[in-house]
């Protein structure tokens, strides 16, 4: 009796550890062969990003292509930001699940183009808009000569403020960032209305681009490239006079600097409760602003300024690019959806929908709102993170997210920027 | 594999049916030899097909230059053994590894104890109560790992959890806004080893009761009758019995902590400083699928493996001789 229980003891352990230990192997899935795609599917499949093609242009974009395309269908799958870039390394290797035409965001899209994950689309350029294209995300969408990737919009990173909070304290609209930095605090000690949980500024660790603003503006950057090898220039007096500086406002002018990822999306609702002075999110986040904080006059806007007064300062230039994959699965339909995203239609409701600057610059004269008149000129002044495949992995791997953590967290610049400097040179130097 | 088991399964049920002759004796008893082999054949053959082909790819990757060029198609480069000198070379690496087995010994022997601790709750519970008990323990059990975090994520939410207003309403002003996971590595796996503990408590009770719902009464009480106390009949009586089942969860509850990733993965996702919060899994899964070196990833995920094995094997070699094998 006890001899049957034991062995059948010893039966279910060494099923038990069989199964523990294969669950430890690392399933990630075999390579594809690349090749240059073009099978005759007509099942065409787009993947577009949360919060960037506004729901009735993906409509009309389904339609018309279906109805120019007869017998083809086009489906349109909205991906989340978080996580993108490990999804995007599985998927596109994979010639049954890849999706056709994509979107990347502008950091990320190296990564893609230098492997061989994305279709050579040189010939497409003229078509697509030519010099009508922004330059920068062009750049970022090449490799060796070659164009994989067009800009489909930029997004301008803009300064939402509590003009009522400013004359209620006595601060005149900041003209250079030394004056910004001074209005924050001295808006978060006086906290005018007496609001509890009150911030002069919101600035989060979590949320890099925002932190970027005045990295760039100092003359810093996270890396630069001299020659073949790329050196971590976080620890230089540029970048670290920046990071002093954000540091202060983290530590003297926010409740809010260790706030997640999640409480940076939803930073608006905080400024809507009325619990913060400045609040630097994208051109399109007015939208999301009270209309009767609008209505009130209580909203104003500014771009970041720069380090002289009356100067106009470096933000990070946020947006997407697109382009179609090597493992797609009709080349032709896959450039025709391109060329519908190029269309005028399309680029016009980009900027009057989405409030986006559109791929094709020119469009960029139908943005409205509040934001519409400093948003080219934010764009014109905008600092890409450095341009290399290595950098969409260490973005994907939340580096630069982590390195900002840490300062509000109230490590020592000089230390986190050193050892972040020699991450940083790793990774792009192996690239 | 699945056709092999059907035409043999009728044929080794109708043998016996024939009656005893001096034929088929021997012939009877080298069919009930195979058939047990031919019954392994299926989940063995499952075991292979599932776990056997990752493995020998990690294993066969942890030798190439393997990278996100090879994964769009270029042929991968062998590189011998550098993948391995470079993984065991990093300083980083030794912390990610000391790291994992403090959190993997902290969280087991945690869960063991509490574990144990409401088995013989449950044991001296009446009806009610006990049910009560178990359907909690079952259902936090059951529930997916991630809806279980995002409940934690907001009982520990800085400004809204639960948490941080129960502690300032107590009085300990300091926790007002006090993010508990980005704050610091410490309040991090603290929250961290709640999760995976809370997870896996359920089990370790239930297969604990469970065993012991199997004692011998009669030892128990011969144990009263000779005049052992309630803490001397557990420890001198009750836990040597129930040994080879406490041995067997402790060593899945170690395999288990050693490489968990979900909770880690997802608490970074808010916490925002995976460097100081990587264990060995999140680390394997930053390296492989988030830089896209699954070559180092590969020698990374098989160096993890032989600690495993090396944590558990002696483990094994005890559970195996009380199995008399």
């Amino acid at each position: 009796m006890t001899l049957t229980r034991r062995s059948l003891l010893a039966g279910a352990t060494s099923a038990a550890v069989l199964g523990g230990l294969a669950a430890c192997g690392n399933d990630t899935s075999s390579g594809g062969s690349g090749g240059s795609g073009g099978g005759g599917s007509k099942d065409l499949r787009v993947w577009f990003m949360e919060d960037s093609i506004p729901e009735q242009t993906r409509t009309w974009l389904k339609q018309t292509f279906e109805e120019q395309n007869a017998g083809s269908t086009l489906t349109i799958e909205v991906q989340q930001w978080d996580g993108i870039v490990s999804k995007l390394q599985t998927s596109l290797a994979s010639k049954d699940s890849s999706p056709d035409v994509v979107e990347f965001g502008n950091t990320q899209v190296a990564l893609f183009s230098s492997v061989g994950a994305l279709l050579d689309i040189s010939d497409a350029e003229e078509t697509l808009g030519g010099s009508d294209l922004i330059q920068s995300f062009i750049d970022a969408g090449s490799w060796e000569g070659k164009l994989y990737a067009t800009p489909l919009y930029a997004g301008a990173r803009v300064y939402y403020y509590r003009k009522d909070l400013f004359a209620q304290a006595g601060i005149a609209v900041p003209t250079s960032l030394d004056e910004l930095v001074a209005a924050a605090k001295t808006l978060h000690a006086a906290n005018p209305e007496g609001t509890p949980e009150f911030s002069g500024i919101y600035m989060p660790g979590a949320d890099p681009h925002t932190n970027e603003g005045w990295l760039f503006t100092h003359g810093g950057q996270y890396a630069e490239q001299d020659g073949d090898t790329w050196k971590g220039t976080l620890s230089t007096p540029e970048s670290q006079a920046a990071l002093v500086q954000v540091q202060d406002l983290m530590e003297n002018a926010t409740k809010y600097a260790l706030d997640s990822n999640d409480n940076v999306q939803a930073a608006h609702q905080l400024f809507n409760a009325g619990k913060l002075g400045i609040y630097s999110a994208l051109n399109v986040a007015a939208a999301k602003i009270d209309q009767a904080m609008w209505d009130a006059d209580k909203v104003g806007v500014l771009a970041l300024p720069g380090l002289t007064p009356g100067s106009i300062g470096h933000t990070f230039s946020g947006g997407s690019s697109i382009g179609i994959s090597a493992n797609n699965h009709n080349a032709d339909l896959s450039r025709a959806v391109l060329e519908l995203v190029y269309s005028d239609e399309f680029m016009t409701d980009m900027a009057k929908v989405g409030g986006w600057i559109p791929g094709r610059t020119s469009f960029a004269s139908n943005l409205t709102g509040p934001t519409g008149s400093i948003a080219q000129e934010i764009i014109e002044n905008s600092v890409l993170t450095p341009n290399s495949p290595q950098w969409g992995v260490l973005d994907g791997n939340n580096v630069p997210r982590d390195f900002w953590v840490r300062l509000a967290r109230g490590e020592d610049p000089k230390t986190v920027a050193a050892e972040v400097d020699k991450t940083v040179a790793d990774a792009l130097n192996k690239g | 594999m699945v056709s092999d088991q059907l035409t043999t399964a009728p044929a080794g049920t109708a043998r016996p049916r024939r009656g005893p002759t001096a034929r088929t004796g021997p012939r009877r008893r080298r069919s009930s030899l195979a058939v047990p082999y031919l019954l392994l054949v299926l989940p063995v053959g499952l075991v292979c097909l599932a776990m056997g082909y990752p493995l020998v790819r990690q294993f066969v990757m942890s030798f190439q230059e393997f990278g996100l060029a090879q994964q769009f198609g270029q042929p991968p480069e062998w590189v011998g053994l550098q993948n391995y000198t470079d993984v065991l070379s990093d300083p980083y690496f030794w912390v990610v590894t000391a790291r994992s087995i403090a959190f993997c010994a902290a969280c087991a022997a945690i869960t063991m104890g509490i574990g144990i601790g409401f088995a013989l709750l449950l044991q001296k519970l009446s009806t009610g109560p006990r049910v009560a008990l178990q359907v909690a323990l079952v259902l936090a059990w059951a529930m997916p790992p991630v809806s279980a975090l995002t409940s934690y994520i907001w009982l520990t939410e800085p400004r809204y959890g639960v948490v941080n207003w129960f502690l300032t309403s107590i009085g300990l002003e300091g926790f007002a806004g006090f993010s508990w996971l980005a704050d610091n590595q410490w309040t991090f796996f603290g929250v961290a080893a709640t999760t995976v503990i809370w997870t896996s408590v359920p089990l370790v009770t239930l297969m604990t009761y469970a065993a012991l719902t199997q004692l011998d009464t009669e030892v128990l009480e011969a144990s009263e009758l000779d005049g052992a106390g309630g803490f001397a009949r557990l420890r001198h009586v009750t836990l040597p019995m129930i040994r080879p089942v406490v041995l067997l969860v402790a060593m899945l509850e170690i395999i288990w902590d050693l490489k968990v990733f979900t909770q880690i993965n997802v608490l970074q996702g808010v916490a925002g400083n995976n460097d100081a919060t990587n264990l060995l899994g999140t680390y394997v899964y930053q390296t492989g699928i988030g830089g896209g070196e699954y070559g180092t990833a590969s020698a990374l995920a098989t160096v993890m493996l032989l600690i495993v094995l090396l944590m558990t094997w002696r483990y094994m070699r005890t559970l195996m001789k009380q199995g008399d094998i």
